[in-house]
């Protein structure tokens, strides 16, 4: 027995200290080095139109697809892409299970009022978007107001800048539930669980009035202010800068505006990204 | 996408779904018997580590400990103790083995004190050594005690393995997540009710013909 | 020296002492009954001769097989080798329920040989082929006395399938196939209905008989009057009597004897 003893507490001993070892190598790389030496970045997405999702052909493809594929590029890297729940983002990102969010990750605050920059680091903003109501079509005579939502049950993806401006329109949290996709939010609607939805403006343009969701409609009773989408890095990353300079240098060259085209995104397109200020 | 793209689809994510079932149970069922003896050890110090460990696990739900083994390595230490291709299936792997040993080990043990002292006292008188105690004349009659509580577990870990998805395990639910419910299609949630029942429906089918196998004698 | 000898052996559980110094020898091939009112430390008797439990204090020593001295400690092997030098029948039968009557002979023998073959530093084609032929001398030794024990047609039977005597029974045979020295019976007919006593005691007179060495702890006053050779009686963990049946039954030395054949005797 006391041999027993003597080879679990070695073990864990052994254990500890290659934890302890493994962690004191892994401070010394900076995000960029180890980045640099595996060779790809990981990106945390979700799949919807027209930012990342399947063609025909089982394919991933989309705007932020190929936009991280030419960064990629630029920087002699690979793309890859994961999907994770959108809940779990900051999670994903700290635990370096991914190395970016960027799936229309957008620049502003979580429900609680919190910047989003205090969980990330932000890249160069590279696509207008807003947040966008969505109500039955039969719905859209009588919810025709900002007041008419007072009172009324609404949904939104956890953690998505839209949850606030469902709370702000129904005037109390708790007539908002919250689901961990925004396709999800929709379906509430759609089975009149709920009377609203707020969705990102880009997924709603590409998917309400479509199958399943042919019932639904684009209510513009009321506009939040636009936002924009930006790309998430962990906090005190080296890789944000390397990013930025190739965005910059992407949206130079014309590649965006080519990319923003083939989607019909070009109205939303920011230019000169790393010009001004 | 019509039904035979969906199905398609949809196998692709139950393959994963078959895989971690049946990769969980080739390494629980051994890891539980080896808690079990833990938890029985006669040597104070491992019984309570052995029980204390049961505890934490069957006392903290599932979904967290998936969170613990995939996240918190690298959120504390800053090592990728999964990486690769198969990382997320391999933590789940690892969630999925620790958590279901724990419960066999507690099916195990009620099991095991459950045969009479009689029998380890026949055994001893008959010259036998303790090993050949066990596994001569003990642990078929455990097999006979534990079959039905064991079945009643393996069939909640085939529905289990769809917590997965919260480390996005690309299982069958996850598939139909984010490939079909995400562009508003919702039948193919129920049609996973379809691949779940014929899976269970021939576990069933495999206990029942397991306990008529064992109907030869009566513990 | 006898045949079977014991010196002031003591046993203690915790606080509680159940043997105070038992002073006990037997010939070859006597019959002993061993009867006393529970408590008394007849049934811890027979498990430390067994080494069910272990003695506190107190020699064992069998002619011919060991010599124990409870001050000594014992590898788990040392006690194993002892052990098969005696035999033990239980109350409760103890049959293996997934094994067959004929299995459950057979079995325990079987390991024992192989262990045995495989202590021999031959191929492995010679081990198995010992081992097979060890299988048939092993399964035709159980059969012959489970003929012996009248259940030559119940051989293939499981133990649920059979009577408490029949089980009984097997588990006779089950213990005299280790050939031990000294056969012990720990109330061998008291989990059985009284119509199946009878079979029981038919069996251990029949090895009497044969000459076998037998300490039986038992209720049955009959038994232990027309069988036995000799009846020692436990109270207070100490063998308070310990005479020939006429003598024990006709004209008991010890009051506390006495006391207990009177109740016992009016009570049947």
């Amino acid at each position: 027995m006391k041999r027993i003893l003597t080879f679990i507490l070695a073990l864990t001993l052994a254990l500890t200290s290659v934890i302890g070892f493994s962690s004191c190598t892994a401070e010394k790389k900076t995000d960029w080095e180890t980045i640099e030496e595996k060779g790809y970045f990981v990106c945390g997405i979700t799949l919807y139109e027209p930012m990342n999702y399947f063609d025909a052909d089982g394919n991933l493809t989309g705007f932020d697809t190929e936009f991280a594929n030419a960064v990629a590029a630029k920087l002699g890297l690979e793309a890859k892409f994961q999907v994770i729940k959108w809940p779990n983002k900051y999670l994903e990102l700290n635990s370096g299970a991914i190395d970016l969010i960027w799936n229309g990750f957008t620049y502003g605050m979580e429900k609680d009022g919190v910047s989003r920059t205090e969980y990330v680091d932000f890249t160069y903003s590279y696509l207008e978007n807003r947040q966008c109501i969505v109500t039955k079509a039969d719905a859209l005579a009588t919810l025709n107001t900002k007041e008419a939502f007072a009172g009324k049950k609404g949904v939104a993806e956890g953690g998505s800048s839209g949850e606030g401006v469902a709370v702000e329109l129904s005037g109390n949290a708790e007539n908002v539930t919250l689901f961990d996709s925004q396709a999800a939010a929709l379906m509430e609607v759609v089975s009149g669980n709920a009377e609203f939805a707020v969705i990102d403006y880009q997924m709603a343009r590409a998917m309400v009035g479509q199958g399943d969701y042919a019932s639904l409609a684009t209510n513009s009773a009321y506009e939040p202010e636009s936002e924009v989408y930006a790309i998430g890095c962990r906090k005190g990353s080296d890789l944000t800068a390397r990013i930025n300079e190739a965005i910059a240098a992407l949206s130079a060259d014309g590649t965006l505006a080519e990319l923003a085209g083939k989607y019909e995104l070009s109205n939303d397109l920011i230019p000169n990204i790393g010009k001004a200020e | 996408m019509n039904f035979w793209q969906i199905t398609s689809k949809l196998l692709e994510g139950f393959e994963s779904t078959c895989l971690l079932f049946i990769l969980t149970l080739v390494f629980a069922l051994p890891l539980g018997l080896v808690i079990a003896f833990g938890s029985m050890s006669r040597f104070k110090p491992l019984s309570w580590l052995s029980r204390t460990f049961v505890w934490i696990i069957r006392g903290t739900p599932l979904m967290l400990q998936l969170f613990v083994v995939f996240y918190v390595p690298g959120m504390l230490f800053k090592v990728q103790l999964f990486t690769g291709e198969h990382a997320r299936f391999n933590a789940a792997l690892v969630a999925f083995v620790i958590n279901y040993a724990c419960y066999f080990s507690e099916i195990y043990r009620g099991g095991i004190e459950s045969i009479p002292k009689g029998q380890y006292e026949a055994a001893q008188v008959l010259g036998m050594t303790a090993k050949e105690t066990f596994f001569t004349v003990v642990l078929m009659q455990v097999v006979k005690r534990i079959l039905a509580p064991m079945s009643n577990e393996v069939i909640t870990l085939v529905k289990d393995t769809s917590l997965a998805r919260v480390i996005a395990v690309a299982e069958i639910f996850f598939v139909n997540e984010m490939d079909f419910l995400s562009r508003g299609l919702v039948w193919p949630m129920f049609y996973i009710a379809v691949f779940f029942l014929i899976f269970v429906g021939i576990l069933t089918l495999f206990f029942r013909w397991c306990e008529k196998k064992l109907d030869y004698y009566k513990v | 020296m006898a045949f079977l000898e014991i010196k002031n052996l003591k046993k203690q559980f915790g606080a509680t002492k159940v043997l105070h110094g038992i002073d006990f020898s037997m010939e070859k091939g006597e019959v002993v009954a061993v009867i006393g009112s529970s408590g008394g430390g007849k049934t811890t008797f027979l498990r430390c001769l067994n080494f069910l439990e272990m003695a506190n204090e107190g020699t064992i020593e069998i002619e011919g097989g060991f010599h124990f001295d409870a001050s000594r400690t014992y590898s788990t092997s040392e006690i194993r080798e002892m052990r098969l030098k005696l035999g033990l029948v239980f109350q409760s039968f103890n049959l293996f329920p997934q094994y067959t009557a004929l299995e459950n002979v057979y079995l325990p023998l079987q390991l024992r040989t192989k262990e045995k073959i495989r202590a021999q530093k031959t191929s492995f084609r010679e081990r198995r082929a010992m081992t097979a032929a060890a299988l048939e001398e092993n399964k035709e030794r159980a059969k012959s006395l489970l003929r012996g024990v009248g259940l030559e047609d119940k051989m293939s039977n499981y133990p649920w399938q059979l009577s408490g005597g029949q089980q009984q029974r097997v588990a006779i045979a089950r213990a005299l196939a280790q050939e031990p020295a000294v056969l012990c019976f720990d109330e061998p007919t008291s989990a059985l209905d009284p119509e199946l006593t009878g079979e029981v005691l038919r069996v251990i007179k029949e090895l009497k008989d044969q000459g076998r060495t037998m300490i039986v702890v038992t209720h049955e006053m009959e038994f232990a009057r027309h069988v036995a050779d000799r009846v020692v009686f436990f109270a207070d963990g100490l063998i308070e009597e310990d005479a020939a049946p006429e003598e024990f039954f006709t004209n008991p030395k010890s009051p506390k004897t006495a006391a207990f054949l009177h109740h016992t005797i009016s009570q049947n």
